[in-house]
């Protein structure tokens, strides 16, 4: 009785260790975010956060959502799994910027996802704690100040209208938590050009997901062999 | 014949010896002739560009950490793949296994072992591999700030100022693997992608994960054991770091189902991904 009792323990742990891997915390799911800052400020302010994840369908191509976490001082509440990276995104009247980080501390004992929004020299600064111990230690990613919509195009180099629009949405526009859905982030322009330059058969090689292949500009006879070929794998 | 980079050779025998174009068989040959001194021994000392040696560095995070065996593992099973390669020679690949604790000791340890070799002009770097911990900035050290840090933090090092900073003295063509997590995603922000645009890593192939890491006995597979789940069991069988995806772990030590494949690595050059496959292409045991 006693040695079946254990068996099952021993059978349960084993089961969730092999869960494992170099994601430790791929069953966990992320805590929900919190911000932090003077109310004045927060009611001027749209906070949304894209969380990058692995797709089994798309292994190795960028899939994220857009969830807002505050609009204009009223927080909203998410969790997701499995988050790789995050992308804040935020506003303060028409002033903006974006904080990009790795989602480091997934797998440790206090994880949390806290934002601390602050003011300093007119400039509206957010910075994240990952681990409840970092607070105290003040340590974890920091934005810079925010600049206009116009200025951080023209520092990050965006200059595609469809890029602008994608941006100035993720600056500004409410993103509903509950309803949105991962998606398959657009492919750079340089990698769709390095594959339409190839012959067929390095593109069968390539291994594009057949959702890229779709929106290429490529020959109808080329995207029917593609297309086949994914079917088949 | 003695040491062939210095060789001596002994004219003596060819002393009083004529030899004509004017011979019988019409067969072309040199025609010299030698002084008649007796033992005329003239010493010629013959000199052959010495053979540029070739680094390989395999770098793995040595910290207080559930994946250290897993780092450690894979990459005495790299070396132990390079050793049995048919182009290995031991004159010629000089092989190292640093354990590091920042990511920041990368650059140093390449100029310092650069220097044990006599030099840039001497040896130059053929392969790096670096097994740790990875995301979309690269290998992570939990427990050791890098200078200068990561945008993020300081658990990773810079690109600017930091990867973009090493002086690799890559020997043409070479190869960089990033076997950790993510290392190698086909993203704007993917960090295999973005170092290959850099100008130190310039007609590079640089190769990182597309997808997490895990371990598995064999290249091409995900296999695994409950042992090694539980983080005991290393010493038994070789270890790579391969690809995977969530929620796959009881098939990789189930037998008795097809293992799930290893998802690819990624591989750059000069900012473009050029293609994918697991590793088993360049590190395989069997």
């Amino acid at each position: 009785m006693i040695i079946g009792k254990v068996q099952n323990i021993l059978f349960i742990l084993i089961l969730f260790v092999i869960l494992q891997g170099c994601d430790m915390f791929e069953d966990t799911p992320e805590p929900v975010f919190k911000v932090y800052g003077d109310p004045s400020i927060l009611e001027k302010m749209i906070i949304n956060v894209e969380n990058s994840i692995n797709d089994a369908r798309y292994p190795g191509y960028p899939v994220s959502k857009v969830q807002t976490q505050l609009y204009k001082g009223k927080q909203q509440s998410f969790q997701n799994m499995v988050v790789i990276s995050y992308a804040i995104y935020f506003s303060y009247e028409n002033q903006v910027n974006k904080l990009i980080f790795d989602n480091l501390m997934g797998n440790k004992q206090g994880h949390i996802n806290h934002i601390y929004v602050f003011k300093k020299d007119d400039g509206i600064y957010l910075k994240y704690y990952g681990l409840e111990s970092d607070i105290q230690k003040k340590v974890g990613p920091t934005s810079e100040t925010t600049i206009t919509l116009e200025e951080y195009f023209k520092m990050n180099g965006i200059l595609d209208e469809q890029d602008q629009r994608i941006y100035k949405n993720r600056f500004f526009d409410f993103f509903d938590p509950d309803t949105q859905v991962y998606y398959l982030q657009p492919l750079d322009k340089e990698t769709i050009e390095y594959f339409k330059g190839l012959s067929l058969e390095e593109k069968k090689k390539y291994g594009l997901p057949t959702d890229y292949l779709k929106q290429m500009d490529l020959s109808e006879g080329e995207l029917k062999e593609l297309l086949k070929l994914s079917k088949e794998n | 014949m003695g040491d062939p980079k210095d060789n001596k050779v002994n004219t003596s025998d060819a002393k009083n010896k004529e030899t004509s174009t004017s011979s019988t068989n019409q067969q072309p040959v040199t025609v010299g002739t030698t002084s008649t001194t007796e033992n005329n021994t003239v010493e010629q000392k013959i000199t052959r560009p010495e053979p540029m040696l070739e680094l390989i560095l395999l770098f793995w995070i040595d910290e207080d950490d559930s994946g250290r065996k897993m780092f450690s593992e894979s990459c005495q099973t790299r070396l132990q793949n390079i050793m049995k390669s048919s182009w290995y020679d031991t004159t010629i690949h000089k092989v190292h296994c640093p354990p590091i604790q920042a990511i920041h000791e990368i650059g140093p340890i390449i100029t310092n072992w650069t220097n044990k070799y006599g030099g840039k002009d001497k040896i130059k770097t053929r392969e790096i591999g670096v097994f740790s911990h990875s995301a979309n900035d690269g290998p992570i050290s939990y427990h050791t700030n890098n200078v200068p840090p990561a945008p993020g933090w300081p658990s990773q090092m810079a690109i600017t100022g930091g990867w973009d900073a090493i002086d690799f003295n890559w020997k043409y063509p070479a190869m960089c693997v990033f076997y950790g997590c993510n290392s190698g995603r086909d993203s704007t922000n993917g960090f295999a992608k973005r170092l290959s645009a850099l100008n130190n890593f310039k007609d590079i192939v640089i190769w990182g994960q597309s997808t997490s890491s895990y371990p598995s006995f064999i290249p091409d597979y995900r296999v695994t054991t409950a042992a090694r789940s539980m983080n005991i069991g290393w010493d038994v069988g070789p270890t790579y770091m391969v690809g995977g995806n969530g929620g796959e772990g009881w098939k990789a030590t189930s037998p008795s189902t097809s293992y799930p494949p290893a998802n690819p690595l990624f591989y750059f050059k000069n900012g473009v991904k050029i293609g994918g496959t697991h590793q088993g292409i360049f590190n395989d045991h069997r």
